[in-house]
C-alpha cells in the first residue's frame, strides 16, 4: 500500500508542476528513487521462469529391440508408425530406404511390404502408412500419388492419392477412420492467402469412393506472422471418437469430435523449452543454411500425439545450433535435437506434467514408448521407455 | 585502340558467361541431370511453380528434412511427379 500512495504522490499534478522542488526534497528522492526500483524489479522478475507449478515426470528405459542384420535392410525410424500390440509388430515407412515395412517388436526382423516399381503390386515412394486393421493397410505412394490398399501380404488394389483433391499432404500421421485415411494437410488456397479463419488442417479421403472432406480448425494460437508450415500433427483416438491435433509449431492442444462433426481447442499449456516462433517465413530458405538456422532456432517442431493408457503424451523438438553446424550426414539430425513433451491425463486433459526423452518418439507399444537412443552406433535400434509414475 | 576494345570486349563476355553459369543448378535425377535457374529454389515452399510439379515443399527450418523437393519433383514426399 506505501509504495502504491508514494507512486500515487509521484505522479501528483502538484508535483509535476513543481519539477525541481519535487526532486531536491528528501521526501521527492525518496519518492523518485522507489517506482525507479519498482520498474528494475520487475524487469529483473521477467526474464525468470516463475512457473513453480510445473509437474515433472521422469522416464526409464525398460528394454528394446534391435533390427536383425539378416532381414531386408531399414535405415532409420521416421514418426508416424503404427504398432500392433497383439502382433508385437510396428509398421511404418523408411524414408532412407523409400521402403513400407514391418518390424517385429520381440525378435528385430524387418520385412519390406511391397518390391519397389511402378507396378500394380509395387511402391515407388511410399510415406504414410495407415493401419485398417491388422491384416490391412492403406499406404500413399507420392510419387504415383496413389493410395495402395494392402491386404494379407500384398497390393490388392490402388486409388488416386492427395494431392489430386488439391491438398498437400505433409506429415507422416495418418489413420483409417470408417473407410476414411485421416492426415493433416495444408489446405493450400486458404493458407496461402493467410486466411486461417477459414483453412481447414484436416483430411478425410474416402479413397473408395474418390472423394475428399477437409474438416477441423485453426489453433486459436497459431502464429499468424506467415503461411509457413500451417498443418498439424493428429492422432485418433477410437475411445473417445476424436482425432486429437497439434499445429506443427504451435501448443494447443486441437479436438475434431468426429460425432459432433465439430473442432474446439482443448488446452494450452506451453511446456518450458516450447520456443514460439517470432521469425516470419518470407519465401524460401533453401541452401541458405544461415537462415534455415535462424528460424530452426527460433522455433519448436511437433513430432506426435499418442496414447499411453489413460493418458495422452505430446512430443516436440527443438533442433540445436550444433545440428546446423555439422555437415555431416547426421541422421535427421537426431543427436542434436532436444525431445520434450507434456503428458495429461484423460478425459479432460489435466494434470499436466513435463518431460524430456533421450531420443525422438516413434509410438506406444504397450504402453511403453519406442525411441530412437543409440545414434551413431552400428546397429538400428528401437527402446522401450516407461514413465516412472511417484 | 581495336585491340585494347576486343579484350575489353571479351572480358565483359566472359564476364557475363560465368554470372550466367553460376546463375544455374544443376541436379542429379532419376532421369538424368536436372539444370534450373537459383532463382526458382526460392519456389520450393509453399508457394506454386511456374509448371508441373506444382505442388512442392520445402522445409524452411531443416535442410537436411528427406521430404525437401527440387523443381524436379523427384525424391520428395510431397511432390507431384511430372507429367510423363
Amino acid at each position: 500500500m506505501a509504495t502504491v500512495a508514494s507512486h500515487a504522490r509521484c505522479l501528483h499534478p502538484k508535483n509535476l508542476t513543481k519539477p525541481m522542488n519535487y526532486i531536491t526534497s528528501k521526501k521527492g528522492v525518496l519518492i523518485s528513487v522507489l517506482p525507479l526500483c519498482l520498474l528494475l524489479f520487475s524487469c529483473s522478475q521477467a526474464g525468470k521462469d516463475n512457473r513453480q507449478g510445473v509437474k515433472t515426470i521422469e522416464v526409464e528405459r525398460t528394454g528394446g529391440v534391435t533390427v536383425d542384420p539378416e532381414g531386408d535392410q531399414l535405415a532409420e525410424f521416421f514418426e508416424g508408425m503404427a504398432i500392433s500390440d497383439s502382433l508385437d509388430m510396428a509398421y511404418g515407412v523408411d524414408l532412407r530406404v523409400r521402403k513400407a515395412f514391418q518390424l517385429s517388436l520381440e525378435t528385430g526382423e524387418a520385412r519390406y511390404l511391397a518390391p519397389d516399381g511402378r507396378g500394380p503390386k509395387e511402391l515407388s515412394n511410399p510415406v504414410l502408412l495407415t493401419m485398417k486393421n491388422e491384416n490391412e493397410f492403406l499406404i500413399y505412394d507420392v510419387a504415383l500419388d496413389q493410395v495402395a490398399e494392402y491386404r494379407d501380404g500384398e497390393i490388392v488394389n490402388k486409388y488416386p492419392g492427395f494431392t489430386s483433391y488439391g491438398v498437400w499432404i505433409r506429415n507422416f500421421n495418418g489413420f483409417y477412420y470408417n473407410g476414411f485415411i485421416i492426415t493433416g494437410v495444408v489446405d493450400p488456397e486458404n493458407v496461402r492467402a493467410m486466411d486461417f479463419d477459414n483453412a481447414k488442417p484436416l483430411a478425410f479421403l474416402d479413397f473408395k469412393n474418390e472423394n475428399l472432406e477437409k474438416k477441423g480448425d485453426f489453433s486459436p494460437t497459431i502464429d499468424r506472422l506467415d503461411s509457413d508450415s500451417k498443418y498439424p500433427v493428429i492422432y485418433y483416438d477410437s475411445e473417445y471418437n476424436t482425432i486429437f491435433y497439434l499445429f506443427i509449431n504451435d501448443h494447443t492442444l486441437m479436438a475434431y469430435d468426429l460425432e459432433q462433426d465439430e473442432a474446439s481447442a482443448l488446452v494450452s499449456y506451453k511446456p518450458k523449452p516450447f520456443r514460439t516462433k517470432t521469425i516470419s517465413v518470407q519465401g524460401s530458405t533453401a541452401g541458405n543454411m544461415n537462415a534455415a538456422m535462424e528460424l530452426g532456432l527460433n522455433i519448436s517442431t511437433a513430432l506426435e500425439i499418442d496414447r499411453i493408457g489413460n493418458q495422452l503424451v505430446v512430443v516436440w523438438k527443438n533442433n540445436n545450433e550444433e545440428y546446423y553446424e555439422d555437415a555431416s550426414d547426421v541422421g535427421s539430425g537426431n543427436m542434436y535435437m532436444d525431445f520434450y513433451g507434456v503428458l495429461y491425463d484423460l478425459p479432460d486433459l489435466t494434470n499436466p506434467r513435463e518431460f524430456t526423452l533421450p531420443g525422438k518418439f516413434h509410438g506406444v507399444y504397450k504402453n511403453k514408448m519406442l525411441i530412437t537412443d543409440n545414434y551413431g552406433a552400428e546397429e538400428l535400434q528401437l527402446s522401450f521407455y516407461e514413465f516412472v509414475q511417484k | 585502340m581495336i585491340e585494347k576494345n576486343r579484350k575489353t570486349i571479351l572480358g565483359i563476355v566472359a564476364a557475363a558467361a560465368f554470372a550466367v553459369f553460376m546463375m544455374l543448378n544443376v541436379t542429379p535425377t532419376e532421369d538424368g541431370l536436372a539444370v534450373t535457374l537459383c532463382g526458382e529454389a526460392a519456389l520450393a515452399s509453399d508457394l506454386p511453380c511456374q509448371e508441373e510439379p506444382s505442388v512442392l515443399y520445402y522445409n524452411n527450418s531443416d535442410v537436411r528434412d528427406l521430404r525437401n523437393c527440387d523443381l524436379s519433383g523427384h525424391g520428395c514426399i510431397t511432390c507431384t511427379v511430372p507429367a510423363p
